[in-house]
This record gives structure tokens, C-alpha cells and sequence, in this order.
């Protein structure tokens, strides 16, 4: 397959934008080094609480969204269908939905007990149970880390095949202008850099967009010509309903469940500018959800075969459209790509210093939490940055279970902790673990019951219930944590 | 570490922060907003997209079902804005504050 038509523009403006990225990230390390020692956890990992509506924006929309938004997901939306980009949908509001859920609850309570992570509040109402805090941390390390290592390759491989350049300088470019920008400017420099990331996507998506809807007009003919091939590329029957439906919770419902989605919670400033990031992220997220993953669709009208589906839109920018327009959608793809990576990167550091170090060896002295802390960050980036060097086969098992994983374990113990007081460490264990379970056997086909839904609908029934049940078997919670999360007056 | 007195309490007498109660109130709204759209999507999608696709009508040159798809979306889009603006209250984030006594759940 030839995408290497614009080499040199490619390459240029994948430069500048590695260039702005950086340039970026130095500002904020400016800003992080005038720090008070004594504020720098916090700084680093929720920004000092002070995040502006924007920023919340694209740290939730930006953060979920990833290489899966310019190339897997259209790619589907290429070899299976136009019912593809109709459960993609369902992510539209995905900030609404977020900050909805938890936005309010999690802001207030991390203020009264100075929480930084997404595990600091689940530990915190488990009655800081050892094992809530080590099976979270753990799940993020492994899971975390094997979505990064596709996510890394996913993009260098694109690098290489646009721009000729060998996998591993590809991989290099990509990954070491992450590690610089996270372990330095800790969550401010990734915001920042997140801000303008998103607004890189937004552009290149909507610019695309325009382009290939020029070239598939009149559409209702490009349709019909589609349907003559493959009408089953226009049908949402493709799929069942029922597993329409279970990929709607799954992209829509649950998504509190992934810990990198829900820290925005931790860090807005104010409820007027979260409530402002709602919106403005639900239109955005929308914007870019029809149109990019449609694109992927429409592209059969213009390639009707290509051997690598998921290179759908890198090939309609290269083949079909000027070459500066190749170079725009590698950075779209590259900011899509590294934004994730980032926010992800920032929780496995969180879960490695706060959740595993600092229970081992407890320290106080700034000086050594800030060392540990950017140790930690650039372990959390260099980990998965080696593996991909040669990704070894096992992984891909581990990706594929990734997300769903994480969400199956993570969605009940969080929700149920912050609205239902009842709710108790041993059922949350219960739960996690019992969601993770049910979950991979489900989805790995190890158990055929899966209701001819996606697996993670499974998982969610078992966590759900064995929250719930096991919590009213064994002791209600304590009173200090009660009046952490639900009480009026600051226990003494 | 672990304290009877702890243990010691009914839940009736806990006084309930307004803004907790605020909040639940809140993701009991998001709940339904999303499982609405997800089930008006799916019904009205596999419905009007029913049928062998060569015989499907079309709407600006989209599959009707795919219009239809679209719509719902924008219309949600702006009941979204309608709902974060008018009915969601912006409250405090101050971690402990004065507030009116009220008796808990």
C-alpha cells in the first residue's frame, strides 16, 4: 500500500508539531519549578485543583479519545460498516456523562481528604483497605501499560509508513517527547500540551471531513454504489441489537470506570466552568465522532478495497487530498495518540509513588517525594516505550482486555461508594475482582453465556452484584468515612 | 486500629451535606438522559433501518436511519445544554461549609 506519497511535508509538519508539543511543555516546567515544595504532589498530578473549563474539556474528551479515534475506529467503520460509526455515537457525551455521574461528588470529597488520584478516593472509602488500593494499582500498571504499548506502536507504525523513516526511530520520536513533557510538567504540562492537541484534532478532523464529502458527493449515489458492493456496509443490522446495545453502555455509560477519564473530576477549579466543560465537551466530542469515524465509512465510496483498514484516513489524506493535508492528519493522529498516552501515563505514576511506594516506605521529605515522582513518571513512560520495541505476541491478549477490564472492575466500586453508603471494602474487592473476571472469561470465550453481548456487559452484572451483596453481608463501613462522604460537619 | 465507637452509629442521624444530595440527584438525571438516547438510538435506528438496504429512502443523501441517527444526537445535544444550565446547580467546592441543618437520608 502506498502512503508515502508526501514524504517531505509529512515529515515537516510532524517536526513543527513535536516542536510546539515541547516548546509547551517547557513553559509549564517553568511554571512547575515555581512550585512550592510543599504543593508539588498536588501540582503535579491534579494541577493545584485550579484547571479551567477548557482544559477539563480536552482532558476527558482527549484523554478517552485515542488512536482508535483516527484509525482503528474508522477503520471499522470501513470494514464493517456504517453501524460502526452508530454505537461510536454513543460516546458523544462522554463529558456530560462523566462530570454528570461523579463531577460534583468527587470534587468535594477530594477537598476534604486531599485525594490525588483515582485510587486515593476509592481507598479512602474502602476504610484504606491494602487490598482495594494494590488490586487498583496493580490493575492500572499491567492494563495501563499494555494499551500504551499499542497505542505507541499503532502510531510509529504509521510514522513509518508515511515517512519511510525505520520503525524504532519512529517509535523514539513518538515516545520521548511524551516521557519529556509528563515527568516534567507533570499534569499542567499535560494539559497544556492536551489543550492544544485537541484543538489539532478538531482541526484536521473537521478539515478532512469537508474534503471527503466534496469527493463523495452526490452521497446518496456514492450510497448506492456502496449497497451495489456490499450492502451490508450501510445496514445497522449487521450487528444485533442486543450487542448494539451492550457497545452503547459499554462507549457511553460506563466510562467513570476508566480511571483516566474520571480524574478531570479531581482538578477543575470551580462547578461554573465544569458545568461549561460539559457542554462545550459534549459538542466537541460529537463533532469529532461523526465526522471522523463517517469519514471511514464514506472512504468506500473513494477506496473501495484496501488491504489495511485501519489506515483508511491516513490513505484518503495522502492519496486524495494536497500533501500538506498528509502532514495535518499525522499530527491529528500523533495528538490523538500522545494526549492518551499522557493522561494515562500520569495515573500509572500516581499509582506507582502514592499507592505502592509511599505504602511501603512512607516519607514526608518533599525533596524525596519529588524525586521518587518524576523517577516514577519516566518508569511509567519507558516501560512501555521498551516493550514496544518489540511488542511480544501475549500482549496483544492483554490489550484487547484492557479497557473493558479496567471498566468492568472499576464502574460499581466507584459509583456505589459515592452514593450508596452501605457500600463496604469487602464488597468492593468482591466486585473488582469478580468484574475482571467474569469479564476476560467472557470476552476470551472461555464461558459461552454472554447474551449475545459484548463481555463487558457480563462483567458489570457480576460486579454489580457482588458489590451489593456482599457489602450487606459483612459490616457496615465506619463512621469516619461516612462523614467524609456523606456528612455536613467536619468530624473532630 | 479499628475502633467500636466507630462502627457505633445509625446512619438516620448522619447529617447530609445539601451538596451530596445535590449531586446524587444529578447522576440520577445523567442516568436517565444517557439510557434515553441510547434506547430512542437504538429503536429508531433498527427500525427505519429495517429491510434490504437497496430499498432504503434517503435523506440529504444519507440512509434515513443514519439521518435519524444524526438528529437524535443534535436534539440531545441540546437538551444536554438545556439541563447543565438550567436545572444542574453550581454549588461550593469548598470542602466543609455552613449550611442549613438538615436530617440525613
Amino acid at each position: 500500500m502506498n502512503l508515502s506519497g508526501a514524504k517531505t511535508s509529512v515529515i515537516v509538519s510532524f517536526i513543527i508539531y513535536s516542536i510546539l508539543v515541547l516548546a509547551i511543555a517547557n513553559y509549564s516546567r517553568r511554571s512547575m519549578s515555581k512550585t512550592k515544595l510543599d504543593d508539588y504532589i498536588s501540582e503535579f498530578y491534579t494541577g493545584g485543583r485550579g484547571m479551567g473549563t477548557l482544559v477539563i474539556v480536552f482532558m476527558i474528551a482527549s484523554g478517552l479519545c485515542s488512536a482508535g479515534t483516527f484509525l482503528g475506529s474508522p477503520g471499522l467503520a470501513y470494514s464493517t460498516g456504517l453501524v460502526f460509526p452508530f454505537v461510536v455515537l454513543a460516546q458523544s457525551f462522554m463529558n456530560f456523562v462523566v462530570l454528570g455521574q461523579v463531577g460534583k461528588k468527587i470534587g468535594i470529597v477530594a477537598r476534604r481528604i486531599d485525594a490525588q488520584s483515582y485510587q486515593d478516593i476509592l481507598t479512602y472509602r474502602y476504610n484504606n483497605s491494602k487490598a482495594v488500593r494494590w488490586f487498583s494499582a496493580l490493575a492500572i500498571w499491567i492494563f495501563y501499560t499494555s494499551n500504551i504499548v499499542a497505542q505507541l506502536s499503532g502510531g510509529s507504525r504509521l510514522l513509518e509508513v508515511m515517512t519511510g523513516l525505520p520503525y524504532v526511530t519512529a517509535l523514539m520520536l513518538f515516545g520521548i517527547v511524551i516521557i519529556i513533557y509528563t515527568a516534567t510538567g507533570g499534569i499542567k504540562g499535560v494539559s497544556t500540551a492536551t489543550v492544544f492537541q485537541g484543538i489539532v484534532m478538531t482541526f484536521s478532523i473537521v478539515l478532512l471531513f469537508v474534503l471527503i464529502i466534496f469527493k463523495v458527493s452526490p452521497m446518496e449515489a456514492s450510497y448506492r454504489a456502496i449497497i451495489e458492493t456490499n450492502p451490508n456496509l450501510v445496514s445497522p443490522w449487521v450487528w444485533t441489537p442486543a450487542y448494539a446495545f451492550s457497545m452503547f453502555v459499554s462507549l457511553g455509560l460506563v466510562t467513570i470506570g476508566q480511571p483516566h477519564g474520571a480524574m478531570a473530576s479531581l482538578m477543575y477549579k470551580d462547578t461554573r466552568g465544569m458545568h461549561n466543560a460539559m457542554w462545550i465537551g459534549a459538542v466537541v466530542v460529537s463533532i469529532w465522532s461523526i465526522m471522523i469515524v463517517w469519514a471511514g465509512n464514506l472512504g468506500r465510496a473513494i477506496v473501495p478495497s484496501l488491504e489495511v483498514p485501519d489506515y483508511i484516513i491516513p490513505f484518503l489524506a495522502v492519496n486524495t487530498m494536497p500533501g500538506w493535508i498528509a502532514g495535518l492528519i499525522l499530527a491529528g493522529v500523533a495528538s490523538a495518540i500522545q494526549s492518551t498516552i499522557a493522561a494515562v501515563v500520569i495515573v500509572i505514576s500516581s499509582a506507582l509513588v502514592r499507592d505502592m511506594y509511599l505504602t511501603v516506605r512512607p516519607t514526608n521529605d518533599p525533596k524525596k517525594i519529588q524525586k521518587i515522582t518524576i523517577v516514577a513518571t519516566v518508569v511509567a513512560a519507558v516501560v512501555p516505550l521498551i516493550i514496544a520495541i518489540n511488542p511480544p505476541p501475549a500482549l496483544q491478549w492483554f490489550i484487547l482486555f484492557a479497557i473493558g477490564g479496567l471498566t468492568s472492575s472499576f464502574f460499581w466500586p466507584m459509583l456505589l461508594g459515592l452514593y450508596w453508603w452501605r457500600t463496604n471494602e469487602y464488597g468492593a474487592i468482591a466486585g473488582m475482582i469478580g468484574g475482571m473476571v467474569t469479564f476476560i472469561l467472557v470476552q476470551g470465550k472461555f464461558v459461552p453465556f454472554n447474551l449475545g453481548m459484548h463481555g463487558i456487559v457480563m462483567g458489570l452484572l457480576i460486579s454489580g452484584i457482588l458489590t451489593v451483596l456482599v457489602s450487606l453481608m459483612t459490616p457496615k463501613p465506619p463512621k469516619r468515612v461516612i462523614d467524609i462522604f456523606w456528612g455536613r460537619v467536619k468530624p473532630n | 486500629m479499628r475502633k467500636n465507637q466507630d462502627y457505633d452509629y445509625d446512619i438516620r442521624n448522619i447529617e447530609v451535606d445539601k451538596r451530596f444530595v445535590i449531586a446524587k440527584k444529578e447522576m440520577l438525571i445523567t442516568f436517565i438522559v444517557q439510557l434515553c438516547y441510547t434506547f430512542l438510538m437504538l429503536i429508531v435506528a433498527y427500525a427505519t433501518g429495517k429491510g434490504d438496504p437497496k430499498n432504503y429512502s434517503f435523506i440529504m443523501g444519507m440512509p434515513a436511519w443514519w439521518f435519524y441517527a444524526l438528529l437524535i444526537t443534535a436534539l440531545f445535544l441540546i437538551l444536554i445544554y438545556y439541563i447543565i444550565t438550567k436545572v444542574f446547580v453550581p454549588v461550593s467546592v469548598e470542602p466543609w461549609i455552613e449550611q442549613e441543618q438538615e436530617r440525613g437520608e
